[in-house]
């Protein structure tokens, strides 16, 4: 028998050997597909408590009948049957492997890009989704397959599995989400296959310990040290007609933590001659310690994935009317020594980035009607309810929209501004632009996440409100505006020193 | 107390089947294991020829298991080389693996899987799998097909490795405790099998049991493994030639004392008036006046061919002192 006809020939009889745990775990992904489906297919969560079980539980329930199909036929130990065959370790290492990754990887990917049917994308942006989504995924199961195959047993593989999961989620929490994701999840992907092979090849779990603690620390450093993550949405630079005049930066505040012994720099972001009707973003933006003549000390921090900028001028809504709070403020961390260089004007802080200019387009128009649904570019807007109250009605509106827990978008979680307009199609107030989106469920492959907003707002008899003007018209519908990108172009702003700006 | 019986004791422990090393099927040379800070093998030597069946023998603990699967490939030794068809066995490429059989009941059978499945899956991997032995070893054991391998008893998943084993026409078939759970009738089928695996086919056979008859029935060359040396390595009519037993009735109040007995008769056992002598280096001189010599107040004197098992209890009696040492 060839390399290539073992794998074949375990492969095969793996299947036949496990079916009915390959046929139920087909059948919870696949409820967790539907309830997926169905979640976005309506637009909320109108899923059953089976479906609820099946999409909270197939990955632990996957990863435990991988784990079983492994420790069937244990790779170390002296009791195995399969090493007293005529098999190649390689063979056996790979047709095993091949099992795990169908069933961790191919099969909830494949169920993921279904599930995103009813989400009005393109195919491109279907398969680069679930592409995205399995690139993260892969993190995971690399750090699952090593403990699998290093375990001694199924209860030993629960007990570090769970253990390694909540390591997965501190070290996910560590990371800057400025960095790029594969680089941690390759190491560590990298590093998972390693071990496997390191484990079936010498039959003793410490050489692939070793390699996997290698991907591990690998993930670790480059998450921390890495290179910032590709900025994708570098296009085409921003026509001259809406161009800014400047992004600027300065110091608002800085602070000593006495409990953590740092020092903490508060900035502030502006843009002077911005437009009202535009959004601007710092994207990717990271801080350096600057000397002063210019040259870089070190990289201190990043501010996630960007930070929307507020105009230097006080701004207002669309129509220029109502306040629009948006974050523009952002602490960094330095060390003690860092903060007197600071101070004392020693060192300067320089923020290096994109800056990306944006024009809403609408999208859609729902009437005020429960029910009414628009869905679009992988978000959804729907109209919960209508609400009688004693002094008006009360309308129910929830934005949802599908990202990626790399911190593929910003953090409203949303490119979409959803308004209410009367019948003139005049604007009269902004659905959620208070405050941020909440995460809410997973869209199966983890990292894959829904980020909705609901909120209810009263849309009749409302007293004269205390902004002058606020247009007291009825509200018939809400529109669904969509901010597309006119350009973006790097950009380096030096941090002005504390007391430049206010 | 020696660690090892050499050849100055009557004993040609060290040269196995005193071949050279290349007509080796199975070689092992000064062999040593441990298990974190035990010992388990200490230094051991031996080598089976082709077509030959050497017999491990061994208290509990000796050491016998974990030699075998070294000898498997399951384990690495930590000290000296082992070699199976030429190859250190963790390194035996498939095809040449395809020509070792292994029995032992450690190793777990796919529990899910019935015998018809587990043929149909192994039977791919061996080129020189025979359907027909196949068969015919399934009705001689009266195995059952379709039952999973689970719900066997312990002498039934015995056979089904021994099935599986000799199905695959081995050239090495390394055996450990074969016998165990099996009735009388299909021990002797296995006995049958197995020897004219050796016979017809030249299969180097590494056999290791307690049960002692069957193993005396069997062997070519005969080892003894004890606390992870091996203290007897030599062919069985070697073996034979050399040992004798003395079974010894003194007068009422006499008194054997162990330390004037000639040097290489172990001293095997002791029972009120009763005393049996291992001797190890028979055919070197007048064996009847020695007896006379060493025991002038016996009453009887019976002295008879050593079998397998008085040599066994013997070493192992004296080693522990339990029969009174020398």
């Amino acid at each position: 028998m060839t390399w290539l006809e073992q794998v074949v020939h375990v492969l095969r009889w793996d299947v036949r050997r496990h079916g009915w745990l390959l046929l139920g775990f087909l059948a919870v992904s696949g409820a967790a597909a539907v309830a997926a489906w169905r979640e976005a297919f309506m637009g909320v969560a109108q899923v059953g408590a089976w479906l609820q079980f099946a999409s909270t539980l197939w990955l632990p329930l996957g990863a435990l009948a991988a784990a079983w199909i492994v420790q069937s036929s244990p790779a170390t130990g002296p009791h195995a049957h399969w090493p007293t065959l005529p098999l190649s370790r390689s063979a056996m290492a790979t047709a095993k492997g091949i099992l795990v990754a169908m069933l961790l990887v191919v099969v909830p990917a494949l169920l993921t890009f279904v599930a995103l049917g009813p989400l009005d994308l393109t195919t491109a942006d279907r398969v680069e989704t679930v592409a995205r989504g399995v690139g993260l995924q892969l993190g995971l199961v690399g750090v699952l397959a090593a403990l699998m195959v290093a375990s001694p047993d199924i209860r030993s593989f629960v007990i570090v599995g769970a253990l390694a999961w909540m390591g997965t989620q501190v070290l996910t929490s560590t990371v800057p989400t400025s960095r790029s994701t594969i680089a941690v999840a390759l190491p560590l992907a990298l590093g998972g296959v390693g071990a496997w092979y390191a484990v079936y090849g010498r039959r003793r779990v410490g050489p692939g310990l070793a390699v996997a603690a290698v991907g591990v620390v690998a993930a670790a450093g480059l998450g921390r040290l890495g290179p910032p993550a590709p900025f994708e949405g570098l296009g085409r630079p921003i026509p001259p007609e809406v161009r800014p005049e400047a992004v600027v930066a300065w110091v608002r505040n800085m602070s000593l933590d006495h409990r953590n012994a740092r020092g903490v720099v508060t900035v502030g972001f502006a843009v002077e001659g911005a437009s009202a009707h535009r959004r601007y973003e710092l994207r990717n933006p990271v801080v350096l310690l600057v000397r002063p003549d210019g040259a870089p000390k070190r990289r201190i921090e990043s501010f996630g994935r960007g930070v929307v900028i507020r105009d230097a001028r006080p701004v207002g809504a669309p129509d220029g009317r109502y306040p629009v709070v948006l974050p523009s403020i952002r602490s960094v961390s330095v060390r003690v020594d860092e903060l007197e260089a600071l101070q004392a004007g020693d060192l300067r802080l320089r923020v290096d980035g994109y800056v990306r200019v944006l024009q809403p387009e609408e999208r859609a128009r729902l009437a005020i009607r429960e029910g009414t649904r628009w869905v679009g570019g992988g978000a959804q807007v729907q109209v919960l309810g209508v609400r009688p109250e004693h002094n008006g009605e009360t309308v129910m509106v929830q934005s949802r929209a599908l990202r990626l827990l790399d911190g593929g978008s910003l953090s409203d979680g949303s490119s979409l501004r959803t308004s209410l307009i009367d019948a003139d199609g005049q604007w009269i107030r902004l659905v959620g632009g208070s405050r941020g989106a909440a995460p809410g469920g997973l869209f199966l492959l983890p990292g894959l996440q829904w980020a909705s907003i609901t909120e209810g707002l009263r849309i009749a008899n409302d007293p004269p409100s205390a902004v002058s003007s606020e247009r007291s018209a009825t509200p018939r519908y809400v529109r669904i505006e969509e901010f597309e990108a006119l350009g973006a172009e790097p950009v380096s702003i030096p941090v002005a020193s504390r007391g430049a700006r206010r | 107390m020696r660690d090892r019986w050499t050849a100055a004791d009557g004993f040609d422990a060290g040269a196995g089947v005193g071949m050279a090393e290349e007509a080796a099927t199975l070689l092992v040379r000064n062999v040593s294991h441990r298990y974190g800070a035990r010992t388990v093998l200490r230094g051991v030597d031996f080598a089976v020829a082709e077509g030959s069946l050497y017999a491990l023998l061994g208290p509990n603990g000796a050491g016998k298991t974990t030699l075998l699967r070294i000898l498997v490939g399951l384990l690495r030794p930590t000290e000296g080389e082992a070699s199976v068809l030429g190859y250190a066995p963790h390194a035996l490429p498939p095809e040449h693996r395809a020509r070792v059989g292994y029995v032992a009941e450690s190793v777990a059978l796919p529990g899910s899987m019935t015998l018809d499945a587990l043929e149909a899956f192994t039977s791919p991997l061996y080129p020189t799998w025979d359907p027909v032995r196949a068969d015919e070893l399934r009705d001689r054991f009266r195995l059952p097909r379709r039952l999973r391998i689970r719900r066997m008893s312990r002498g039934e998943r015995m056979k089904v490795a021994v099935l599986l084993a000799l199905a695959s026409r081995p050239r090495v078939l390394i055996l450990d405790e074969p016998f165990t759970g099996m009735d009388a009738v299909v021990r002797e089928d296995l006995v049958q099998g197995v020897l004219s695996s050796v016979s017809d086919e030249g299969t180097s056979v590494l056999l290791c049991s307690h049960d002692i008859g069957e193993l005396e029935r069997l062997a070519d060359h005969v080892g003894v493994l004890d606390r992870g040396r091996l203290v007897v390595s030599e062919p069985m009519d070697v073996l034979r030639a050399r040992f004798r037993q003395i079974d010894v009735l003194m007068a009422p109040g006499a008194f054997v004392d162990p330390a004037r007995l000639p040097p290489h008769w172990l001293a095997a056992a002791r029972a009120g008036r009763r005393v049996s002598v291992l001797v190890t280096d028979h055919g070197t001189d007048d064996l009847e006046a020695r007896v006379a010599e060493a025991f002038p107040l016996a009453e009887r004197v019976d002295v008879r061919r050593a079998s397998l098992r008085d040599v066994f209890v013997g070493l192992a009696r004296a080693r522990l002192g339990s029969g009174g040492g020398r």
